[in-house]
């Protein structure tokens, strides 16, 4: 062997050490999506748990995407199915999205993950629920929230009046703020596709007007939208958007957030709104308010509508699974409680002490009611409805709103896309 | 072989085909990959039962067409398609030539005028619908907040939440976005009006509509035939300003059907049913044009 060759052999040595070496050092990048924030608060504290994440994880980089939640409801199909995806996806959990991916294949299952992290344990059960599809969970949830009534301290202090114990009073308090001069008593825009604020209110009232449990086989396609307890608390809801004093005339043009600042501004004293509007609660809105579970409808059980925001869930084509797990576990740690409570969410972890939290005081109010509460559990229907379901249900409230229809035809249409969809296999059973 | 190839060579006929498709080659491989196999593709699709993301489509011959002529929401979206394509073509053709009619001999801030005239188009229709959304917001959009302050508090409405009114002031808002261009083809055409025609019709008493009806608008027929054509197909076609304002609602009042299309393929995740919808909408429009342009042609015959 001649020194050319030597030289030559050297260098052929060389050339695969740097390269063993640069991929050896080069992290493994997860490359996750998430949905757009509302405000710098939340986009501060996710860059803050990634940061915590990589100081404590250096062998993984996590590359963030964000996007409004409609934009990635259009491209995460197409994106999964060609192999494009993210490792990791905050995505909308229930059959209508999360559900597609799972059953079509395109979502790694958790069981395994579950157990030997011990989810069921750190969670709440509606993590695993919502997100098992065919037998086999594939999601993690976050975001727990709950759906009540926003009150302002303030004004309520200020015009000397209690806060509602029935619903009938909740309607009557509207009538008299409107008397004092509040010309929208109850915050509220339902002009948004959707109505989505006029049906999440009428999800209210069904949580306290028809048992959790009938509420459930419906959802399963096991018992007929037709019910007429079901469509009496349609009439309820029908009555206090349009029957009574509680909304602005304009109520069903105006948005969905120029809706919400009447609450925020002090235009409206009241807000039906589910706790994921605690996001908007920036420095600027001064008032402080309370939070409530809607006061009962008489001489029925009074239900707590829990959910989650969306769900965690990783790709079945992953080339990273140990590695994104690894950072899902992160996402639902002691760790991130804070960064999250300062964000305005609660995570969806089960048996925590909130009390050495910082957080505003409305936080407080609904961190002591899911701490305190032994009512019945109730249903947001949405996530948990096929997609068909929920487009027929938003098209008819609109039209509700619009006195184009009657609360049966709204009823019988919801049923008959229910069945549509048991026949097509799309829908969930909650009742096992 | 070696023959043949010299042979191609020498001949010089032979050589002028082949450079011509060797420049129309790449262009038509766009216009086959990004056009003609989605539309077979989507023709396929029509065929078939599948929500986007299993790997196996069911294949279901012609039930999708067959539960759409049956579905009233089809019937309804069309119907809305037809109302935009009467309105939003008569409107901004209407509004282009009189305008172009207006400034045609020319008049002092001529190039201010056509500026701001096709501001409008410049925008994408995206844009044009965030800006009249906020126009038409019920509490503090210019619109409302004008007709109260003149005293018309009876005239200011929730104008995209009300389903009666949602459609046309959806199509008034794509008139604003649209007309400019109209106004601009028209103003081009205009310069090739025979100036002597016009004289002799003055000398001969004519007045302004009866030169407009005679000579202007006969002279323009070729450009208005164009216009109305392409604008017959953007009412057919219309879907970015409707969804970015009522997503088709309230209710079903301002669905289209390329927002119908949309909410089923991609909302609902029923792609073939949405894929049936496209191909109905492609036939309409090709239908609507067709119409159009025979009435057209067997008018200047």
């Amino acid at each position: 062997m001649n020194y050319k060759t030597v030289l030559r052999l050297f260098a052929i040595l060389l050339v695969f050490a740097f390269l063993g070496s640069a991929a050896a050092q080069d992290p493994v990048q997860v490359l996750f999506w998430d949905q757009v924030y509302g405000n710098a608060t939340q986009e501060a504290g996710m860059a803050q748990i990634i940061a915590n994440f990589e100081e404590a994880n250096p062998d993984i980089e996590i590359v963030l995407e964000v996007m409004a939640f409609d934009v990635m409801r259009d491209i995460a199909k197409t994106s999964f199915e060609a192999g494009e995806g993210p490792d990791i996806i905050y995505y909308d959990a229930g059959p209508a999205y999360a559900g597609i991916l799972a059953n079509a294949g395109l979502l790694l299952p958790l069981d395994a993950a579950y157990e030997a992290n011990n989810w069921d344990e750190r969670l709440i059960p509606i993590s695993r629920e919502w997100t098992t599809f065919g037998g086999h969970v594939y999601g993690v949830g976050h975001e727990l929230e709950a759906q009540g009534l926003y009150w302002n301290k303030r004004i309520f202090a200020e015009e000397e009046l209690e806060l509602p114990a029935t619903f009938a009073d909740l309607v009557a308090l509207c009538g008299i703020f409107r008397e004092r001069g509040y010309e929208a008593p109850m915050a509220g825009g339902f002009g948004d596709p959707f109505a989505f604020p006029y049906v999440h209110n009428w999800y209210n009232i069904l949580a306290n007007y028809v048992p959790a449990e009938t509420v459930a086989a419906a959802i399963s396609g096991e018992h007929p939208w037709t019910d007429p307890e079901i469509v009496a608390s349609l009439d309820i809801i029908k009555d206090q958007v349009q029957g009574s004093d509680c909304y602005h005339e304009d109520a069903y043009a105006l948005g969905f957030l120029d809706g919400n600042n009447m609450l925020y501004t002090g235009e409206s004293p009241m807000m039906l709104m589910s706790t994921w509007a605690m996001g908007f609660f920036t420095d600027e809105v001064k008032d402080e308010f309370g939070f409530m579970i809607m006061p009962p409808i008489e001489g029925r059980p009074q239900g707590m509508i829990q959910l989650m925001g969306s769900a965690w869930f990783i790709a079945a084509d992953t080339e990273h699974p140990e590695e994104t797990i690894r950072f899902l576990d992160y996402l639902v740690s002691a760790d991130t409680i804070q960064l999250w409570l300062d964000a305005g969410t609660l995570p969806a972890q089960a048996n925590v002490d909130y009390s050495p939290y910082e957080m505003r005081p409305v936080y407080r109010d609904f961190t002591n009611l899911v701490a305190t509460w032994d009512g019945q559990v109730a249903y947001h229907l949405d996530v948990l409805t096929p997609a068909n379901f929920n487009e027929a249900m938003w098209e008819t409230f609109a039209d509700l709103i619009g006195d184009r229809t009657t609360t049966q035809e709204v009823a019988e249409r919801m049923d008959a896309e229910m069945q549509k969809a048991v026949e097509e296999g799309r829908h969930v059973d909650i009742t096992g | 072989m070696t023959d043949s190839i010299r042979h191609f060579f020498a001949n010089r006929k032979l050589r002028d085909y082949a450079t011509g498709y060797a420049f129309v080659l790449p262009a038509m491989a766009m216009y086959v990959f990004f056009v003609v196999y989605p539309f077979f593709y989507t023709i396929y699709l029509s065929l078939t039962k599948w929500d986007g993301a299993k790997p196996v489509k069911e294949f279901v011959g012609l039930l999708n067409y067959q539960e759409l002529a049956a579905d009233p929401r089809l019937w309804s979206a069309l119907s809305h398609n037809l109302i935009w394509i009467v309105l939003g073509t008569l409107a901004p053709v209407a509004i282009g030539l009189f305008l172009g009619v207006l400034l045609w001999r020319g008049v002092r801030g001529m190039v201010f005028f056509r500026t701001v005239y096709f501001l409008p188009v410049v925008l994408a229709p995206v844009a044009v619908g965030i800006i009249w959304k906020w126009m038409y917001n019920p509490r503090f959009g210019p619109i409302n907040v004008t007709l109260k302050a003149l005293g018309l508090d009876f005239l200011a409405k929730g104008w995209m939440g009300d389903p009666y009114v949602a459609l046309p002031a959806l199509i008034f808002a794509g008139v604003w976005g649209y007309f400019g261009f109209c106004f601009v083809i028209i103003m081009a055409g205009l310069q090739n009006i025979d100036m002597e025609q016009i004289d002799a019709a003055l000398v001969d008493g004519a007045n302004g509509p009866q030169r407009l009806w005679y000579i202007i608008i006969p002279g323009l027929r070729h450009v208005l035939t164009m216009i109305i054509a392409f604008t017959l197909i953007l009412g057919v076609n219309v879907f970015d300003i409707v969804w970015i304002t009522t997503r088709g609602g309230p209710g079903r009042a301002t669905h289209v059907i390329g927002t119908f299309t949309y909410v089923q393929a991609f909302r609902e995740s029923y792609v073939g049913y949405g894929s049936a919808l496209a191909i109905v909408m492609g036939t309409v429009s090709l239908v609507v044009s067709f119409i159009f342009i025979s009435i057209r042609e067997r008018g200047s015959d």
